[in-house]
């Protein structure tokens, strides 16, 4: 815990922004260019979205994961990929404000985007490294349900020697898009785990989200 | 002669007791593990001394084993230790009513046993006989309806909680695998089965580096990462009530994020 504070301190010193701003302008096209269409939908759309769409959307994802999961890359260009996909694919704005909490409504347009883009990089190295060894071909769909508002596919990885790893994707189109929003591999919920480590992150650093966003920054 | 019965008869009044205690702290908790954390002090100081067994011991047996165990050679000995669990699976299936499952699992420790060669290779698998597991944590949860009780990270073993604990320590004494199989040694099933944790700790490298090594505060993902994987362990999944929807509550996000559409 020492030797946290005293390596915040020293990035503070350091032209460790770089990192984050130049991380902005390679990722802001993208994150643009994949929710310019959900602008232009009004979010207060009614909920419609059926459990084939959600099914395909993850089916979608799940063949790039294989894709590119089993090819053999190295770790560092299969995140690359992951975090390709993710932005196409999931609502990363959406986790990332549930993430930082109550502290996002204080904050200032600017960390919003920026805490987003560095915190999509952290989702995508995190759960990249984590998932990849269930990119096989024995990670197929099962079911999909719906809960509330949104819509959980089922996925399950059969292997012999061990028990069947359960993967759950949720899938929502309340941002006017169908994208997915958190992925729950055997009971552990990424939003879950993402809220408790940020908002921790962000206890230890007095609530300075700018702090919060050269440190996440600087763990990519 | 009646002393020596007198303390016998203490002896079981205390176990008793404790029993009772440590049913009553269990029965007042939901069933979920949503769980305060009363011994959170004890946890963190068991919490380090575990990442210490972790940073110089296990991590560095697992990368050796990484690199001299050819992978076909470790999956086949994490396959054997599994097997050998099977035995424990299943009769703690039979006390929790599952009696499909702990066929299922008896039949799958005959077959592996034999025609798979001491669990060298799960046959069973092949024709859809896959592993279901389960502990006496789960059957005291499912049978006798015990909550968690507080968390607690066990020294060396790991994250729990007052009634996995229990469950674990009944688990170690009571396996029914040296009464299936008796010509098996006990000291030479737990050698074998801590060269497999070597092993799994190996397979499982990412998880645990990312979990140990690379949060803000590894103590509070590990908790985690443990109750919300044993509730779902338990329940087969989460109620609908369980889950979060972050839609829910304020504006607009991309509104937010890039100014009212138009702009």
């Amino acid at each position: 815990m020492r030797n946290c504070s005293a390596r915040s301190e020293i990035k503070a010193e350091s032209p460790n922004f770089r990192v984050a701003n130049s991380l902005t302008r390679r990722n802001l096209f993208g994150l643009l260019a994949a929710t310019a269409a959900a602008v232009a939908v009004p979010s207060s759309a009614a909920f419609s979205l059926t459990e084939n769409e959600a099914k395909k959307l993850v089916e979608n994802l799940i063949s790039i994961f294989k894709r590119v999961g089993q090819s053999e890359i190295s770790d560092e260009k299969f995140i690359a990929e992951f975090e390709k996909a993710l932005g196409q694919f999931s609502d990363i704005p959406i986790i990332a404000r549930s993430a930082l909490g109550r502290p996002w409504r204080n904050a200032t347009r600017q960390q919003k985007i920026e805490f987003t883009l560095v915190f999509q990089s952290h989702v995508a190295r995190k759960y990249g490294k984590i998932l990849r060894k269930f990119a096989s071909n024995e990670l197929e769909i099962r079911s999909a349900r719906k809960i509330k508002n949104f819509v959980e596919v089922s996925s399950v990885v059969r292997r012999a020697g061990g028990q069947p790893i359960d993967i759950r994707w949720l899938v929502s189109d309340k941002s006017g898009q169908t994208k997915l929003f958190d992925i729950i591999l055997e009971g552990v919920s990424m939003v879950r785990a993402e809220r408790s480590e940020i908002q921790l992150m962000l206890d230890k650093r007095k609530g300075d989200i700018d702090l919060l966003i050269t440190d996440l920054g600087a763990r990519i | 002669m009646v002393s020596s019965i007198l303390i016998f008869a203490r002896q079981v009044q205390t176990s008793f007791a404790a029993l009772a205690m440590v049913i009553l702290i269990c029965a007042g908790q939901p069933a979920l593990a949503r769980m305060n954390d009363p011994f959170e002090s004890f946890n963190r100081m068991s919490h380090t001394g575990n990442l210490l067994l972790d940073r110089y011991i296990a991590k560095p047996a697992s990368e050796f084993y990484g690199k001299a165990v050819p992978s076909e050679v470790a999956s086949l000995i994490q396959r054997m230790s599994s097997n050998l669990s099977l035995p424990r699976a299943a009769m703690n299936q039979f006390l929790q009513f599952q009696f499909e499952r702990g066929v299922h699992n008896s039949l799958r420790f005959f077959v592996n046993s034999t025609v798979g060669l001491a669990g060298a290779f799960d046959v069973a698998a092949y024709v859809g006989f896959y592993e279901y597991r389960t502990d006496f944590g789960a059957t005291l949860y499912n049978s006798f309806g015990l909550g968690s009780g507080p968390y607690i990270e066990l020294p060396a073993f790991g994250p729990s909680n007052l009634r996995d604990g229990i469950g674990l320590a009944v688990d170690m004494v009571f396996n029914p695998l040296y009464w299936v199989v008796p010509s098996l040694d006990v000291a030479g099933v737990i050698s074998f089965n801590a060269i497999a944790a070597v092993g799994k700790r190996h397979a499982n490298a990412t998880i645990v580096d990312t979990l140990f090594y690379e949060s803000e505060d590894s103590y509070a993902q590990t908790k985690l990462y443990y109750t919300q994987n044993r509730e779902f362990e338990l329940l087969g999944g989460f109620p609908e009530e369980d889950y979060m929807d972050p839609y829910i509550g304020t504006g607009d996000i991309y509104e937010e994020l890039f100014g009212p559409f138009g702009n």
